[in-house]
C-alpha cells in the first residue's frame, strides 16, 4: 500500500484528490496547514506529498524546503498542487526542490497519471 | 562750471584794456616830452640868431643883419606859446617853461630896444649899448641854463615815462598770460568737471546695464534731459518689461503642479518651481547652480544610484527628444532621506535657433499610482487565485462524474461540491462587483428612515438558520440609512457570526441610541480573533491563516465591503474579540429623528 499526503487548506480540494486517487492501492493522509503537513511527513513518511502553496502557518514552498533538507524525509516525492501558475512561482518551486509542479484547475485523470508515473519511477529505482 | 573760464577771460581782458589805456596815455605824454625837448633848442637858436643879428646891425648899421632878428621876433611868440601848450598839465616842465617864457620875452624886448636905438655914436650910448648887451648875455646864459634844465627835466620825465611804459607793457603781457592761463585752466577744469559728471553717470548707466543683464534690480538714476538721461529711461523701460515677463514666467512655473527643474546643457540647475521644492524638500536657494544628479539622487528598482549619464534628462538633452514618463520603478531621494517613486517627463530646452540649450524635467510623485498599480497586480493575482479554487472543484468533480462510475454517496458529494463551488464563484463575483462600485465611487446612497427591528428580523429569518438569536432593540429609533445596504451590512455580520461559532450557540443583536447615532452590535460566542487578526480585519482580501477560518468559504472581501458600506452612510465600524470566547462587531449609523429635527 502506497502512502500519500494531500496538504491543502481547502477541504473541497482534499475531497477532490481523495475521490480521484482513493483505491485499495493508496492510503491517503490529509493536512490543512503547512505545519501539520510537515509533522505528518516526518511521522508517517509518505511516498508522495501533494502540496498547496497558500496554506496557513507555513506555505508549501517552506514545507518542501524543510522536507528536502531533512535526510529522513528528503526521499519523499513532492508535487506542488497550486493555483499559483506564474513563472516566478514555478522557479520558486524549483529552488525549493519540488519534483513536479501541477497547477489548479487540474484534470483528475492527469493527476492520476502523474501520481502513477511517480510511483512506477520509485518502484524501478 | 563754465563761469570759471569766463570770469578768468573777463578779468584778463579788463586788465589788458586798462593797461593798454595807460600805455597809450604814457605814449602820448612821451611824445609831448620828445616834442618839447626838440622844440627848446629852436627857441634858444631863434634868440641867439636874433641877438647875433642885432650885434651885427649895431656894429655895422646895416639892416641886413636884422633879417634873423625879424624872423625870430615874428616866430618866437608862437614858439613860446607852443612850448607852453606842450607842457601844460606837466607841473615840473610848466614851471621851467614859464621861466623860459619869462626870460625870453624881456630878452626880445631888450633886443628890440637896442634895434630901436640903432648903432651907438656916442661913448655913453656905446656904454649903455654894451650894458644892455651884457645884460642880454646874462639873460641868454640864464635862458640857456633854463632850457638845459627844461631839457634835463623833460629827459628825466621821458626816462621815467619810458620806464612806466615798459612796466605797463610788462603788466599787459602778464595780464594777457594770466588771462589766457585762467581761460585755459578754467576751460580744462570745466571740461574735466563736466567730463567727470558724464563719466560718473555713464558709469552708473553701465552698472545698470550689467544689472539688467544679470537680472538684478537696477539703481535709480537722477532724471536728466540729455542723451544719457534718455538712455537711462530706456534701460528702465527695458527692465520693467523684462521684470514683467520674468514675473509671468515665474508665475507660470510656480503654477505648474508638477515639480519642475530647468537645467543647462551640463545639467546645472537654473531654476526649480515651488512644487519641486516641496516634492524633494530642497529650497531653490540650495540647489541653484548645482548639478541635477548631485541634488536629485535617483535610484533604480534595485536601489542602485543612477548616474547623470543614465538619467532621462541627460538622454533628452543629448537626443533633443522629449521622453514621456514610464513605469514606477525609479525612486528619488528627498532631502530628509525619504524615497518616493516618481514619474518624469524629460524634455530638451531649445533656444531661438532651435538648438538644445538645456533641459526641463517635470517630476511627479507616483506613490499613489504605484500603490494602485501594485494593488491592481495583487488584486489580479488574488482574484485569479480565488477563481481558480472553485473552478478547480467544478472542473475536477465534473470530470470525475463524467469519467468514473462513482457510487451514490460519492456522486452526491461531488455534486454538492460543484454546487458549493458555483455559489462561491457567484459570491466572489458579487463581492468583486461591490468592491469595484465602492472604489469607483459609483455607489449611490439613498438614505431614508429604516426600521432596524424589521430588517434584523428579515435577515435572521434568512441567514440564521436554526440558530437562536436574541434581539434587544430597547426602543431604538429608526436609522437614517440606505435600506438595501443596511440589509447587506447586517447580513454579512450575522453570517460571519454563524460561520465562526459552533452550531447551537446563540447569537445576540442589540441596537440603542447614542447621541445622534444608532449603535448596532452583533455578538457571537465563536472562535474569536487575536490582535493580529483584529488589526487587519477590515482590509481587502484579508483572511486569517487559521484553519478554522480557512475551512470556511470566504473571499476576504465581506468585512471590507461592510466597512465601506457603513462609512458610505456616515457611520463607523469596529470589532472587539477574545480568542476562543467570541467576537462583537459594532457599527453606527445616523439616527433618523435627529435628521428630521435638523430639517425642521
Amino acid at each position: 500500500v502506497r502512502t500519500m499526503l494531500i496538504a491543502d487548506d481547502e477541504p473541497g480540494i482534499r475531497t477532490l484528490v481523495r475521490m480521484t486517487l482513493e483505491s485499495d492501492a493508496y492510503e491517503i493522509l490529509e493536512a490543512d496547514d503547512g505545519e501539520a503537513a510537515l509533522a505528518i511527513a516526518r511521522m508517517r513518511h509518505p511516498d508522495l506529498i501533494l502540496l498547496d502553496v497558500s496554506m496557513p502557518k507555513r506555505n508549501g514552498f517552506e514545507v518542501c524546503r524543510a522536507i528536502k533538507a531533512d535526510p529522513r524525509t528528503s526521499d519523499i516525492a513532492v508535487v506542488m498542487l497550486t493555483a499559483r501558475a506564474q513563472q516566478a512561482d514555478r522557479e520558486q518551486g524549483a529552488e525549493a526542490g519540488v519534483d513536479d509542479y501541477f497547477t489548479k484547475p487540474f484534470s483528475p485523470v492527469a493527476l492520476m497519471q502523474l501520481v502513477e508515473g511517480i510511483y512506477s519511477k520509485q518502484r524501478s529505482a | 562750471v563754465l563761469g570759471i573760464p569766463i570770469v578768468g577771460l573777463i578779468a584778463g581782458t579788463t586788465s589788458v584794456t586798462y593797461y593798454q589805456h595807460q600805455q597809450s596815455n604814457l605814449q602820448a605824454e612821451l611824445r609831448g616830452l620828445r616834442d618839447a625837448e626838440t622844440g627848446l633848442p629852436t627857441i634858444l637858436a631863434s634868440l641867439l640868431d636874433a641877438e647875433t643879428g642885432v650885434r651885427g646891425f649895431l656894429l655895422t648899421g646895416d639892416r641886413v643883419f636884422l633879417t634873423p632878428f625879424d624872423a625870430s621876433t615874428r616866430a618866437l611868440p608862437a614858439e613860446l606859446r607852443g612850448l607852453t601848450q606842450q607842457v601844460s598839465g606837466n607841473p615840473g616842465l610848466g614851471r621851467i617853461a614859464d621861466a623860459v617864457s619869462a626870460l625870453a620875452a624881456p630878452r626880445l624886448t631888450t633886443l628890440q630896444r637896442l634895434v630901436a636905438r640903432g648903432p651907438a655914436e656916442t661913448p655913453e650910448a656905446r656904454a649903455a649899448q654894451q650894458e644892455l648887451l651884457l645884460e642880454g648875455n646874462d639873460q641868454t646864459n640864464q635862458l640857456r641854463r633854463l632850457i638845459g634844465d627844461l631839457q634835463d627835466e623833460a629827459s628825466r620825465q621821458y626816462d621815467e615815462g619810458f620806464a612806466s611804459l615798459q612796466h605797463v607793457r610788462l603788466m599787459i603781457s602778464i595780464a594777457f598770460v594770466l588771462s589766457v592761463s585762467f581761460g585755459l585752466i578754467g576751460g580744462i577744469a570745466a571740461a574735466i568737471l563736466m567730463a567727470r559728471g558724464v563719466v560718473r553717470r555713464l558709469h552708473r548707466l553701465e552698472g545698470n546695464a550689467r544689472r539688467l543683464a544679470a537680472g538684478e534690480e537696477m539703481l535709480p538714476l537722477p532724471p536728466a534731459e540729455d542723451e544719457i538721461g534718455r538712455l537711462g529711461v530706456a534701460f528702465e523701460d527695458a527692465s520693467a518689461l523684462l521684470r514683467e515677463r520674468e514675473a509671468l514666467k515665474a508665475s507660470i512655473l510656480s503654477s505648474i503642479a508638477e515639480g519642475t527643474v530647468v537645467t543647462d546643457l551640463h545639467g546645472r540647475i537654473l531654476s526649480i518651481n515651488p512644487a519641486m521644492e516641496s516634492l524633494a524638500g530642497w529650497p531653490a536657494s540650495d540647489v541653484l547652480g548645482k548639478q541635477f544628479a548631485e541634488v536629485y539622487r535617483i535610484v533604480d528598482r534595485d536601489g542602485e544610484p543612477i548616474p547623470w549619464e543614465r538619467t532621462r534628462l541627460y538622454e533628452a538633452i543629448a537626443s533633443g527628444l522629449t521622453l514621456a514618463p514610464e513605469g514606477y520603478e525609479r525612486t528619488m531621494v528627498a532631502a530628509d532621506g525619504r524615497r518616493f517613486p516618481f514619474g518624469s517627463t524629460s524634455a530638451p530646452l531649445m533656444d531661438g535657433d532651435g538648438r538644445v540649450c538645456g533641459g526641463v524635467e517635470l517630476v511627479r510623485d507616483v506613490t499613489r499610482e504605484r500603490e494602485i498599480d501594485q494593488l491592481k497586480s495583487s488584486l489580479i493575482s488574488t482574484v485569479s487565485h480565488e477563481l481558480r479554487t472553485p473552478l478547480t472543484m467544478i472542473q475536477g468533480f465534473s470530470e470525475l462524474l463524467v469519467t468514473r462510475s462513482l457510487d451514490a454517496t460519492s456522486e452526491k458529494e461531488a455534486l454538492h461540491q460543484i454546487r458549493q463551488a458555483s455559489e462561491r464563484l457567484a459570491r466572489l463575483i458579487d463581492d468583486l462587483l461591490s468592491v469595484a462600485r465602492i472604489e469607483s465611487g459609483r455607489l449611490a446612497v439613498r438614505a431614508e428612515p429604516v426600521d432596524i427591528g424589521v430588517v434584523i428580523d428579515e435577515v435572521v429569518a434568512s441567514y440564521a438558520g436554526d440558530r437562536a438569536v436574541s434581539v434587544d432593540l430597547d426602543g431604538c429609533p429608526a436609522a437614517l440609512a440606505d435600506r438595501d445596504k443596511f440589509v447587506q451590512i447586517i447580513t454579512n455580520l450575522v453570517s460571519n457570526a454563524v460561520k465562526y461559532s459552533a452550531p447551537g450557540i446563540p447569537i445576540s443583536i442589540s441596537a440603542r441610541a447614542e447621541g445622534s447615532a444608532v449603535h448596532v452590535s452583533v455578538s457571537d460566542q465563536g472562535i474569536g480573533m487575536d490582535e493580529e487578526e483584529l488589526a487587519h480585519l477590515f482590509e481587502r482580501f484579508y483572511r486569517s491563516e487559521r484553519s478554522e477560518v480557512r475551512s470556511e468559504a470566504g473571499t476576504g472581501l465581506g468585512l471590507y465591503i461592510t466597512r465601506s458600506l457603513v462609512e458610505l452612510q456616515g457611520g463607523q465600524i469596529w470589532a472587539s474579540s477574545t480568542p476562543g470566547e467570541g467576537s462583537t462587531f459594532v457599527f453606527t449609523l445616523p439616527a433618523a429623528n435627529e435628521r428630521k429635527e435638523n430639517a425642521a
